[in-house]
Formats: C-alpha cells, sequence, structure tokens
C-alpha cells in the first residue's frame, strides 16, 4: 500500500566479468542502471569512488548490432503484410506478444538460419516489386492501344508507308469540326477514318500525301492535337490488348503464388520474432553497458534497486564473480529515486488513473489507495445506471476474456470493470434501469412484478421526489474527498516534524470546515464556533511569512478568502457527479419513450396478416433500444471515466500531493514480439 | 385587469408558448456549439489518420467529447417538454411567470452549451496532438477538454435543479 523502499546500487566487478553480470542482472530485471557520467559532483560517495578515473565505456559495435535488429524487423513487418492477423478492434488496445517457450526459444536461437530466411524474403520482396513493375507497364500500354481497339488492320501498316503518312489522333470532340474543317482546306487529299470515340474525345485516322506532312503538322499543333504512338507490330490492336491481357493475367497468377507461399510462412514470423527480440536484448545489454563506467580494470555500475530484492542482486551477482564489491546505501536527501508502486489486489487497479497524473515523489505518500476508493464512488455516481454497469462489466468482461492484450490495457479494463460494478450499485440505488425501462407502466418490460423489484432496492428517487437528496450525497462526497486530502497533508507535515505548519494551515482548513456539518447536524452554535477557530487562526497565522503585524493580517484575510473560495469552488464542483448521474438516466429514458413508440400492440381481433408484421416491429424495436442504449452507455462511460478523472486531479490532489516522480524502468529482457515462458514464471501465474 | 391576472396565475397557452420557446432555444443553441467542435476536433483526428490510421481508435473519444453538451441541451429539452410539460400526452399548461423562467433558463443555459461545445472542440483539437507527438500521455490529453466541460455541466446541474422541481399549472 505505498511505494517500494529503493537502495542505491553501486557495483564494481573486474573488467572481464562485464558481459556474463550484465546478461544476469538483465535476467534478474530488478536493476535500474542509471549514466555513469551524470551528476556525480559533490556526493559523499566521492570518498568511496575516484570518479575522475571512471570514463563511460563506448562501443562501435552498437551500431551494427542495431542495423541486424532493423533489419530483422524489417522483414518482419513485410511477412506480416501476408499473414492475417485477428480483428484489432480499431486498434485502441495494445496486443500482448505471442508466447514461446523457453525450450522452444533455445532451439530457434541455436538452430534458425535467420539470415538466409531473411535472404529468401528480401528476394521475394525483389520479385514482388519487379512483377509490380511489370504489370504497370503492361497497363500503360494497353491503355494506349485501348481506344484503337477498333482499327482492323495489322499496325505496321503505319509504319512501312512510304508515300503516305498514317496518324492516330485523339481528337477532343469540342475541336472536331473546326479541326476538320481547318484540314479539309490546306489538304487537297485527306482520307479520315473513326475507329471509335468517348464522350470527351474521337479517335480518328488520318491519310495524307508526304508532300503535306509540315502543313498537318501545323494545324495540329495549332489545335494541340497529338498523335498517338503506336507499336510497329504485325497484330491488329485487338490482338495486342488480348496478348496483353494474358500476360497481366500470368502476372498476377504469379504475384499471387508467391504471396500464398509467404502467407503460409506463419512459422518463420514467429521465429523471427524470436530472433528479432533476443537481438533487441543484446542491444540493451549494449546500451546498458555504455550506461557503465570503466577504468583500466574494472568496471562499474551505478544505479537502483528495491529493497527487498539486494539480496537477489548480491547472490547473483557474487555467483559470477566472488570478487565484485557491491554497496547498497539510502537514497540522498537532493536524489529522487525511481518510484514503484505496491498496492494490494483491488486497489493496485487505479494506479492506471494514477498514471495519467503522474507519479508520487520518492518520499510522499502514495494516493492509490483513498483515490482508488473515490474515483470507484465517484464514477459508480456519474455511470448510476445499473444497465449500463451490467452492461459494462459485460463488455469489459468479455474483452478480458477473449483478447490477448498487454498487461496496461489489461489493468485499464479490469479498472473499468470494477468501476462498472459501482455503476450497477448506484443504479439500484437509484433506481435506474436502463432509464426507466422497468419501471415506466406503458412499456411491455415495465410489467407490475419488475416495477416492484426496482423499487424494492431503490433507496432515493432522484427524479421525482430526492432531487436534492442527490445533489447533496454528490456534495458530501465531495467534502468527504477534500477533508480527507488535507488530513493526509497533515499526517504529512506532522510526521516530517513540521508541526507549526500542520497546526496552521491543514488543521485550520479542517476546522473551518468541519464546523458547516457540525453546524448541520449537531448544533448550530457549535459548529459556527468551531468554524471561527479556524478562521481566526487562519488570519493571525496564515500570513505568518510576513514581517510586519499590518503585512501579517492582510495576508491572514487573503488566506482565508482563498481558502472559503476555494473550499465552496471545489466542494460544488462535485455537482458534475449529480449532473452526470441524472443524465444518463434521462437520456437512457428518452430512448425508451421513443423507441417503445414504434413497439405494436398484440394484434388480437385483427386479421391474420397482423400476426406476420408485428413480429417485425418488435424485432426492429429490440434491435434499436440494443443500438442506441449501447451508444449511449458508451459516451457516458467517456463522462464519467473523465469527469471522474479530473475531481481527483483537479480537486483532491492539489490538497496534498505534488507528483513528479519517474517511473522504475528495470534493466531488463523486454518482449516486444514474444514473450518467454519459463517454467518458473508459469509456477507463479 | 382580470384578464392580467388570469394570464399570470392560471396556466395559459402562452405560458407554454414561452417554456417551449426556452427548450427549443438550449436544444438549438446546444446543438449548434456540439456541432462546431465536433467539427474542429474532427478535421484535426482526420488530419492525424492520414499520417497513421492505425491511431484512428484513439482518436474517437477526442471527437466525442464536445458532443457532450448537445446531449446535456438534449436533456434539458425533454426534461422541460416530456417530463414537464408532458407534451407526448396531453400537455400540461404552465403560468406565464413558469413559462418567463422556462423561456430564461433555457436560453441561458443554451448559451453556455453553445459557448462550452465550440472551445472544448478547440481544446479537443489541440489534444489530438499528444496522441499524434506523444501516444503514451493520451490520458492526460482527455483531462483538458474537461475543464471546459464543467460549465457545461453547471448550466445543467442549475437547470435541473430548477426544472425538475417545478409544479406546472
Amino acid at each position: 500500500m505505498a511505494i517500494e523502499p529503493i537502495k542505491r546500487l553501486f557495483l564494481i566487478a573486474p573488467a572481464e566479468r562485464r558481459e556474463p553480470i550484465l546478461a544476469e542482472l538483465q535476467k534478474l530485471g530488478v536493476v535500474q542502471i542509471e549514466d555513469i557520467s551524470s551528476n556525480n559532483e559533490a556526493q559523499d560517495e566521492a570518498e568511496v569512488f575516484d570518479w575522475s578515473l571512471v570514463k563511460p565505456h563506448i562501443l562501435p559495435e552498437r551500431r551494427n548490432i542495431q542495423k541486424q535488429y532493423d533489419s530483422v524487423v524489417n522483414a518482419i513487418r513485410f511477412l506480416r503484410n501476408f499473414i492475417p492477423d485477428r480483428l484489432d478492434y480499431l486498434s485502441i488496445f495494445e496486443k500482448a506478444p505471442d508466447i514461446v517457450s523457453a525450450e522452444d526459444e533455445q532451439k530457434i536461437l541455436r538452430e534458425y538460419a535467420y539470415e538466409k530466411v531473411m535472404e529468401d524474403l528480401r528476394e521475394q520482396d525483389g520479385r514482388l516489386k519487379n512483377l509490380h513493375a511489370k504489370k504497370l507497364s503492361a497497363m500503360t500500354r494497353r491503355d494506349n492501344l485501348l481506344p484503337w481497339k477498333d482499327l482492323d488492320v495489322p499496325l505496321n501498316y503505319f509504319c512501312k508507308t512510304s508515300h503516305v503518312v498514317i496518324r492516330a489522333l485523339i481528337v477532343p470532340t469540342a475541336s472536331v469540326d473546326a479541326c476538320r474543317k481547318a484540314a479539309e482546306e490546306a489538304i487537297s487529299e485527306l482520307w479520315t477514318f473513326k475507329v471509335g470515340e468517348t464522350k470527351k474525345s474521337k479517335h480518328i485516322i488520318v491519310i495524307f500525301h508526304k508532300e503535306h506532312q509540315q502543313t498537318a503538322e501545323n494545324i495540329l499543333q495549332s489545335f494541340d492535337i497529338h498523335s498517338a504512338v503506336l507499336p510497329c507490330s504485325e497484330k491488329t490492336p485487338a490482338e495486342l490488348i488480348a496478348e496483353i491481357d494474358d500476360f497481366i493475367a500470368q502476372i498476377d497468377a504469379e504475384t499471387k503464388e508467391i504471396e500464398e507461399h509467404l502467407a503460409a510462412r506463419g512459422g518463420d514470423l514467429l521465429k523471427l520474432k524470436v530472433v528479432a527480440d533476443n537481438i533487441q536484448n543484446v542491444l540493451h545489454r549494449k546500451e546498458a553497458q555504455e550506461l557503465c563506467g570503466e577504468t583500466r580494470s574494472t568496471f562499474l555500475i551505478k544505479g537502483w534497486v528495491p529493497d527487498v530484492k539486494t539480496p537477489a542482486v548480491e547472490k547473483a551477482v557474487r555467483a559470477i564473480a566472488d570478487e565484485t564489491d557491491l554497496y547498497f546505501a539510502e537514497p540522498l536527501p537532493h536524489e529522487n529515486p525511481p518510484i514503484i508502486l505496491k498496492n494490494t489486489k483491488p486497489v493496485y487497479l487505479y494506479e492506471s488513473v494514477l498514471g495519467i497524473y503522474g507519479l508520487p515523489d520518492y518520499r510522499e505518500p502514495d494516493p492509490t489507495p483513498t483515490m482508488g476508493l473515490f474515483y470507484f464512488i465517484g464514477f459508480g455516481y456519474c455511470l448510476a445506471d445499473a444497465g449500463y454497469g451490467g452492461l459494462l462489466a459485460l463488455l469489459t468482461g468479455f474483452l478480458l476474456k477473449k483478447l490477448k492484450l498487454c498487461k496496461g490495457d489489461r489493468k485499464f479494463l479490469k479498472m473499468l470493470f470494477l468501476s462498472a460494478i459501482s455503476a450497477m450499485l448506484f443504479g439500484m440505488a437509484t433506481g435506474s434501469w436502463f432509464g426507466n425501462l422497468l419501471t415506466d407502466s406503458t412499456f411491455p418490460t415495465g410489467a407490475g412484478w419488475t416495477m416492484k423489484l426496482v423499487e424494492k432496492i431503490q433507496l432515493i428517487d432522484p427524479l421525482n421526489k430526492h432531487i436534492m437528496v442527490f445533489l447533496g450525497a454528490a456534495l458530501a462526497v465531495g467534502f468527504i474527498q477534500l477533508s480527507w486530502g488535507v488530513m493526509i497533508k497533515f499526517y504529512t507535515l506532522a510526521r516530517t516534524g513540521n508541526y507549526l505548519d500542520a497546526l496552521f494551515d491543514p488543521f485550520a482548513w479542517l476546522l473551518f470546515a468541519f464546523g458547516i456539518p457540525i453546524a448541520i447536524l449537531i448544533h448550530p452554535r457549535v459548529g459556527m464556533w468551531v468554524s471561527i477557530a479556524g478562521l481566526a487562526i487562519m488570519l493571525f497565522f496564515g500570513g505568518r511569512a510576513e514581517k510586519g503585524i499590518f503585512q501579517r493580517l492582510v495576508m491572514g484575510i487573503w488566506t482565508i478568502y482563498g481558502i472559503a473560495t476555494g473550499l465552496l469552488s471545489d466542494i460544488l464542483s462535485y455537482s458534475r457527479l449529480f449532473a452526470l448521474g441524472l443524465a444518463s438516466g434521462i437520456v437512457a429514458s428518452v430512448i425508451n419513450i421513443i423507441l417503445f413508440f414504434m413497439w405494436p400492440s398484440l394484434p388480437v381481433g385483427k386479421p391474420w396478416y397482423y400476426w406476420l408484421i408485428a413480429p417485425l416491429g418488435w424485432a426492429l424495436t429490440i434491435a434499436m433500444l440494443c443500438i442506441f442504449h449501447f451508444i449511449n452507455m458508451l459516451i457516458n462511460v467517456l463522462g464519467a471515466f473523465i469527469h471522474t478523472a479530473r475531481l481527483q486531479f483537479v480537486e483532491f490532489f492539489p490538497k496534498f500531493y505534488q507528483g513528479g516522480g519517474a517511473r522504475f524502468i528495470p534493466f531488463e529482457t523486454q518482449a516486444s514480439f514474444v514473450e518467454i515462458e519459463h517454467e518458473q514464471n508459469k509456477k507463479i501465474v | 385587469m382580470e384578464t392580467t391576472m388570469a394570464i399570470t396565475q392560471n396556466g395559459s397557452l402562452l405560458g407554454l408558448a414561452l417554456g417551449l420557446l426556452g427548450a427549443g432555444l438550449c436544444l438549438g443553441m446546444g446543438g449548434a456549439g456540439s456541432s462546431i467542435g465536433v467539427g474542429y476536433a474532427g478535421m484535426t483526428a482526420s488530419g492525424v489518420v492520414t499520417e497513421d490510421p492505425n491511431k484512428f481508435g484513439k482518436l474517437i473519444p477526442f471527437v466525442a467529447i464536445p458532443g457532450t453538451q448537445g446531449i446535456y441541451s438534449f436533456v434539458i429539452f425533454f426534461v422541460i417538454t416530456v417530463m414537464k410539460l408532458n407534451l407526448l400526452k396531453t400537455p400540461n399548461l404552465p403560468t406565464f411567470h413558469q413559462g418567463l423562467q422556462l423561456l430564461f433558463i433555457g436560453f441561458s443555459a443554451g448559451i453556455v452549451e453553445y459557448m462550452s461545445a465550440v472551445y472544448q472542440g478547440k481544446v479537443a483539437s489541440a489534444s489530438i496532438g499528444i496522441i499524434a507527438k506523444r501516444p503514451d500521455q493520451v490520458g492526460k490529453g482527455f483531462i483538458l477538454p474537461a475543464f471546459v466541460e464543467t460549465y457545461a455541466i453547471i448550466a445543467l446541474v442549475a437547470t435541473l435543479l430548477i426544472v425538475i422541481p417545478m409544479k406546472i399549472g
């Protein structure tokens, strides 16, 4: 229920043991390695190490490994194009990596000749590209010939002439007549023949004597007409087109064959993934080496280890090199250790909400448990519908069961599942089941017994009788949460020995705030005096940083103003729980009311064909109800998620929470493509 | 004199007309604002999708956020017309005073919903940049547009608090 204690780690070992020690640390995955060259000045461990001897380690071979990794990843991407993947659900979620057993992994790494496979894949890629280019050029040739399809002569007639010129022209329809006129006037013996036409142009063959060639060129130029370039072939255009079609079909068949061949190589894909991950881990090891320092004969690691893991690290390292020096030290006051949150089962789910805001500082309490509780309540209050809560629980449960997702997404979905249950509880308490689906007597679903059942479970009826209760409860949630935040602040200040600060700021706030419920619930006068006591502390001590008594009082008044308006606006902000809670139910009711207009009543005493039409109406209504309620649920879940998070971040956290911690990023084996299932892992799961 | 009393104290068609005007203005302005807001966010989102179609799923919520004001306006519209004025069955006739109340609350709520949706659209559209450049920080992008929505929710709270307990006629 807190932040895991972290120790500083210094490790000095003989340089020749570097590789095995790093490999072992990577396997353990509990050490965060820090750059040795960063902030070493003026620290008391300077007595232990002579930092001037320690230099960062530069590895030229890292670039080669990076290149190798990139080429394997490219091969994987290439192969993936041909292997159908499962539906990716709009890519909202990240897919979890495939799972491979440790034995298979070893076998693949030992035996699999990935270089050869990649060579082959590159070759296939080249063939595919080549085929594609060929197809494109064939298509262009075909497009060129298409207008002359109906020309029934071999095309080499066009190039064999000695006295006449034959031209194939594509003339825009608009300028055909003008062009013909100009040509007939200028050239005496002109023979034209229309082969075909489209909406925009006519395809015309013209024949004239060679002596007119210059005149003809001029006319064509003035109308901006170009003659088509046709191949000098013994075949007619139609024959040529058929030939090209055959050729394209042949290319298509060949492409398909290659693609099918590639699609059947799922095994290669998996193996390449294993190889890629392995190279990536080697690469990470090299990167870690560059962070380590070295002297002439030793190498040095500076990093962080969770306190509970120190014995494991020590044991593992000593097993490799007994002469290694290991130091574990408490973090120094000016250092910011990385953060690992450690929470129990239901609470840890809400770490995914906290992650949106940012992790806590190492020296402050972890807000996850309280925030989680209020998030649970707030989300339920905002959705406040048993039907939608149930639907969301079903949906998230289904996704969790069906999809193999990465850890972060699983955590998030589980959090939503839990919050959905809260929404169900709030919906039951307010009698909202898909709005008024079960409680309106005009609906077929609002039969007497469902209404009675809902009323039996129901605690309040916000829409008809208890609107102020529903609003008051929302504000009360706010009041409790804010007070709790200030109490945490009080506790933190008192624990670190700042007793006066604890008394003057948070305690005065608490006195002032608690006067209000005391006045309402117990006795007005007592409450008033409690509040006044709080105000008095603020007035006299709120501005204690100021020197003169006058400035102090002015600052005190300013503090009172700030706290009073802050309290008011913070608590009123919780009215969003009320508004969103009502709105989801009201919109659901609207959907019911409108759609049940279409519901056909039982056609008793009507002609027989009514019995055929009525079921259609029933089915349509039910289908529309499902669709609209589903969409409305999604919109309301979005609102509930965002606004409850906002209440935590904007209203609750400023009362006590600093944040600004960095996540602990262990140096570990990473599974980008495949997860290796080790025997010991299996037992833990 | 007597006719004035009758108008102000008894339910009348004038009251009904004023109430409907209020409901209609609220619905219209909220819907118009949401259309503009969703439009802004949608345009930016399309830009991101042309670069990286895989982000489509993550973009949907951002485009949907400015749409909520339209829904809040619709909730107000529904509470006034169906729950209070009972338009789907036999309409209740509000008094002149009640009609004015409904008109003004609907009108002012409509203005807030309109402005809030337009500006939320702009913020959401800017937040989409977070997805484009820092997809791991997507959660933070959700919270910023929610600040703008606060005032739309406050308008909804105020309206519901006044309209729901109202006894028409």
